[in-house]
């Protein structure tokens, strides 16, 4: 969905605010970037919202953050922007009309309520309509799993009891599995690859030209070290008073563990496929220890990260987003544990169960994946891109830097 | 991640209980009792903290704009050698000095601006060490400057950062908490008189630090030395500085310290909030435009030099002027040379409907621009890196530098008021920070730092980023006197 033309006009608000104020530049790239083209287009804002990674710094730093009447609070209004684009939801800020940018916020809409009224309806709807088509995505996968093992083996080779480890062919037979997966995994990244070639095209700025490796490599190495997570040295934030790296090695855990517990799926389709050897894998082959490791992160990752979220402050965070973000912490580590439960569960008489559970799990966080908060790692990386390449272009002196003129006025900044 | 008890009210000390109420608060006496929650107080606090004291700091803002005029602050000026990476080149005592003694009539006491210059060397090194964070150099357009450090996310993430280490100290906070009065017996203040939500206590102390800023906000206090104008002016930072410990002092007979009409105003947006606009409400278009008060008449060079050194004065010369109004107003051509301002410009097809848009005389208006116009001849360097060749010729008041003619549609104008700082005017102290009575005496254990004090420094004029530095300074010299006082 398209930023909203009353979204666009409260992130321009804002950007007024921060372009005349300036002092969160140590925080991160989004302000210095806020700067450099201080005319905003929809796609701009986009961009500088993807770019933001949400370390509150600047929420905290913010002098004019509510309850001031300049009302500014960039992480929020960042994360409804970002919402917008991962599943076309519309969060809650919303502000009247109006073709200029007086720095108050407004009290009240063209509705009657204020924005913090509309926000919170909302995000109610936008919530509830989210859990919805989880929750049935998550039947209906199962119920195809389901059915695809039933139609094939029969319901009674789940309950079936075993000696020794059982093979996930004898509950659901290999060429159903595969095709199901590959699928939905192909619709998955078919549809993620559209979605990110849409956002580059709208955002990118500069061609990468001859310095396109530097580049993505500068952008990847941001990406995989959540630099922007450094708030500028003392970390990101979960409360004013709760500053540090946590949120980030947690954040380190999902990502290591999810990495893993694919490359356990990878290792398992060569080792089936490429060597000939067939599941059940022994303990201490590669496709285990790399399921169980990947599997415990997960679940411990995802399990910090919710406790951190529901410790932290509420203030600059948008209560649609948070749904999200709850959502897939809980898709997630319930994988992470279904996937070890099957694990445990592999010569009892629950192991069909349990495998159908987390088959269905897996295939759904796929299936919704193009439209979940999943994509924000693409959407950064994207973001990333382009940052690195207007740096470099910069430096390059091929990007129009702000125009020498203005120079004696930056310098009035250091006044008071 | 470190977890900090959570500040509801009041943050317990190291090992205490959190009390919020002044009946917990008056229980027992403290060694030193800060007043305000700036950067001098907390400076003061954690300074004394460190030197053993118990201290008990009382701020009078409600704990979300906890801070005063410090959270608006950017950066301060320290001398330096240059080895460190916050700063480049080096910054040495005696060019500070001469700074100081370039600005309006030069250092009011010769002594003790030279300790806050001398001292100020050791500031940085003090604020990291209790948990200050600087801005990094980065990639991009940032740059570092020279005499003025730049702490991560300015004035309020350096409170907030304070306060953060003030709840890992033996300091007690306690917010609005207003103090009325200082009890006061001879030479000695034994204590402080505290209103905090209607009710109010009398709280023993050993110590008391005043640290609760200029008297800004107070404009019936404004009035007496500038008459009606007063309601005119923008307070830019706290509504909570109103000068009611200033007036305490005085009252038990504190000696003066700088003028009574001295403050430090800029020009800001007169459709900025009253209060706290901060910094946001600047406006750089100055040098760009011409500048015409309410009868649409110039009456100053708005290019005589450059702009951060002249910016400071427009508070001032727009608060002489009738109605303590003016208005800046550009043509298209320059209107992408500086920061957009704040508000949207009011714009007009010609300059008689902008005028109409301003509401000022179009008549008027339209003469001061033809007359303006007439006196540039074509052709000068334009260049706003520099003093330029561009000026007027045989018009009064001339503009001296960075005269284009107004004559491109568009035409923009915003509206200007006198935007206070702070206010100069405060208590004398001498070396230790102690207060000094009219009477030549002085207090034995009341003490003074930052703009409560700052007219024994600065006598007119200001240096930026030398307010904090005035307040870190002084504010370590009254935390570590008070606590010897004390104990
Ligand atoms: C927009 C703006 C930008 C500035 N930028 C800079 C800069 O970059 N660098 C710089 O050095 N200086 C700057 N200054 C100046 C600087 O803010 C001051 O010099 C400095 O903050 C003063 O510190 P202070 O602790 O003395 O006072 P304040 O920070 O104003 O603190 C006073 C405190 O006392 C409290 N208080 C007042 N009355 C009472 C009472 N009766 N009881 C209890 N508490 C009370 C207030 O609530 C407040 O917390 C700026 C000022 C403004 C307005
Ligand atoms: S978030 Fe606030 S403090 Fe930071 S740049 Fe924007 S307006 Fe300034
Ligand atoms: S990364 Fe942090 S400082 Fe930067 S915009 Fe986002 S929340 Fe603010």
């Amino acid at each position: 969905m398209p930023l909203s033309d009353e979204l666009a006009d409260e992130a321009r608000r804002q950007f007024t605010i921060c372009n005349a104020c300036r002092y969160c530049e140590g925080y991160c790239p989004v302000f210095v970037a806020l700067e450099r083209s201080p005319v905003w287009s929809n796609d701009r804002i986009e961009h500088l919202a993807h770019l933001c990674h949400d370390c509150r710094g600047c929420y905290y730093a913010c002098m004019y953050a509510p309850p001031h009447a300049f009302a500014v609070n960039i992480p929020q209004l960042f994360q409804e922007v970002r919402l917008l684009r991962y599943e076309g939801a519309p969060g809650g800020i919303r502000r009247s009309g109006g073709a200029a940018h007086p720095p108050e916020r407004p009290t009240g809409t063209e509705t009657g309520r204020s924005p913090v009224e509309v926000a919170v309806r909302s995000g109610r709807r936008a919530a509830r309509r989210a859990i919805g088509t989880t929750a049935l995505t998550y039947l209906v996968v199962g119920a195809l799993v389901t059915v695809v093992a039933g139609a094939v083996r029969g319901l009674g080779a789940v309950w079936q009891v075993r000696h020794g480890a059982t093979s996930p062919y004898a509950i659901i037979p290999d060429g159903a599995l595969v095709a199901v997966s590959l699928a939905i995994a192909l619709f998955a990244v078919v549809a993620v690859a559209l979605r990110a070639r849409r956002a580059w095209r709208a955002t990118a700025t500069v061609a990468l030209g001859a310095r396109r490796r530097e580049i993505l490599r500068a952008a990847l190495a941001d990406a995989a070290a959540l630099r922007q997570l450094h708030g500028g040295g003392p970390g990101c934030h979960a409360e004013r008073d709760v500053v540090g790296r946590g949120r980030k090695r947690l954040h380190g855990f999902v990502s290591v563990g999810f990495s893993l517990c694919l490359a356990s799926t990878i290792s398992a389709a060569v080792e089936q496929d490429v060597a000939g050897v067939l599941p059940p894998y022994p303990l201490a082959s590669p496709p285990v220890v790399l399921g169980l490791v990947g599997g415990v992160l997960l679940a411990a990752g995802c399990i910090g990260l919710s406790y951190t979220k529901l410790r932290a402050d509420r203030a600059p965070a948008s209560s649609a987003m948070l749904v999200r973000d709850y959502g897939l912490l809980a898709s997630l580590g319930f994988i992470a544990l279904s996937g070890l439960g099957t694990f445990a569960a592999r010569t009892s008489a629950g192991y069909g169960v349990a495998l159908l559970i987390h088959l269905a799990a897996v295939l759904s966080l796929f299936a919704l994946a193009p439209f979940s908060k999943l994509t924000h790692a693409v959407y950064r990386t994207i973001a990333l891109v382009v940052e690195n390449a207007e740096v470099a272009a910069e430096q390059a002196g091929t990007l129009g830097p702000p125009p020498a003129e203005a120079e004696p006025i930056r310098t009035t900044l250091s006044t008071s | 991640m470190r977890r900090i008890t959570p500040v509801r009210g009041a943050i317990g000390g190291e090992g205490r209980e959190a009390g919020t109420s002044l009946s917990q608060l008056s229980a027992r006496p403290w060694d030193v009792i800060v007043i305000g929650g700036g950067n001098a107080a907390l400076v003061a606090a954690l300074s004394a903290a460190d030197k053993g004291a118990n201290v008990l700091l009382l701020e009078r803002a409600p704990e979300v704009f906890r801070g005063g005029n410090t959270r608006h602050t950017r950066n301060v000026r320290c001398v330096h050698d240059g080895t460190d990476e916050h700063v480049t080149g080096s910054y040495l005592f005696d060019e500070l000095w001469q700074d100081l003694c370039a600005i309006g009539d030069g250092p009011s006491n010769e002594k003790l601006a030279t300790i806050t210059v001398r001292e100020s060397e050791l500031l940085p090194r003090w604020m990291s060490a209790h948990g200050v964070h600087w801005q990094p150099a980065l990639r991009g357009t940032l740059q570092l400057t020279r005499t003025n450090r730049f702490f991560l996310g300015g004035g309020k993430a350096l409170v907030n950062t304070y306060y953060r280490t003030a709840a890992t100290r033996a300091v007690t906070i306690a917010y609005d908490a207003t103090v009325e009065d200082l009890l006061v017996t001879g030479e000695r203040c034994t204590g402080v008189l505290v209103t905090q939500s209607g009710t109010s206590a009398e709280l023993r102390t050993g110590a008391v630090v005043c640290a609760s800023g200029g008297f800004e906000a107070n404009v019936p206090w404004l009035r007496e030395y500038w008459g009606a104008a007063a309601e005119n002016y923008i307070v830019r930072g706290a509504r909570y500085n109103d000068g009611l410990v200033l007036s305490a002092l005085y009252r038990h007979g504190a000696a003066k310290a700088g003028q009574e009409r001295g403050f430090h105003a800029i020009a800001v947006d007169a459709r900025s909030p009253r209060y706290d606009g901060g910094i946001a409400t600047r406006l750089d278009t100055i040098p760009f435009s011409i500048v015409v008060n309410r009868d649409a008449r110039r009456f100053d060079d708005e290019g005589e030099d450059l702009w951060p050194k002249r910016y400071a004065t427009w508070g001032h010369k727009i608060a002489l002027q009738a109605d303590q109004i003016a208005y800046s107003i550009w043509d298209a051509k320059v209107d992408h040379l500086f920061l957009p301002p704040l508000y949207p410009p009011l714009v007009g097809d010609s300059v008689s409907s902008l005028a109409l848009h301003l509401g000022i005389d179009p008549v008027a208006l339209q003469t001061t621009t033809a007359a303006y116009n007439a006196s540039i001849s074509d052709g000068g360097r334009f260049d706003t890196s520099g003093l330029d060749d561009c000026s007027t010729r045989g018009l009064t008041p001339p503009k001296s530098h960075w005269a284009l003619k107004i004559d491109q549609p568009p035409f923009y104008g915003v509206p200007l008021r006198p935007g206070i700082t702070f206010t100069y005017l405060g208590v004398a102290v001498d070396e230790s920070a102690r207060v000094l009575r009219t009477d030549d005496s002085r207090f034995e254990n009341i003490f003074a730092a930052g703009e409560i004090m700052s007219g024994n420094i600065l006598s007119s004029g200001y240096l930026a980023g030398f307010g904090l530095t005035i307040g870190g300074v002084w504010g370590r010299i009254a935390g570590e006197e008070a606590t010897r006082a004390a104990l």
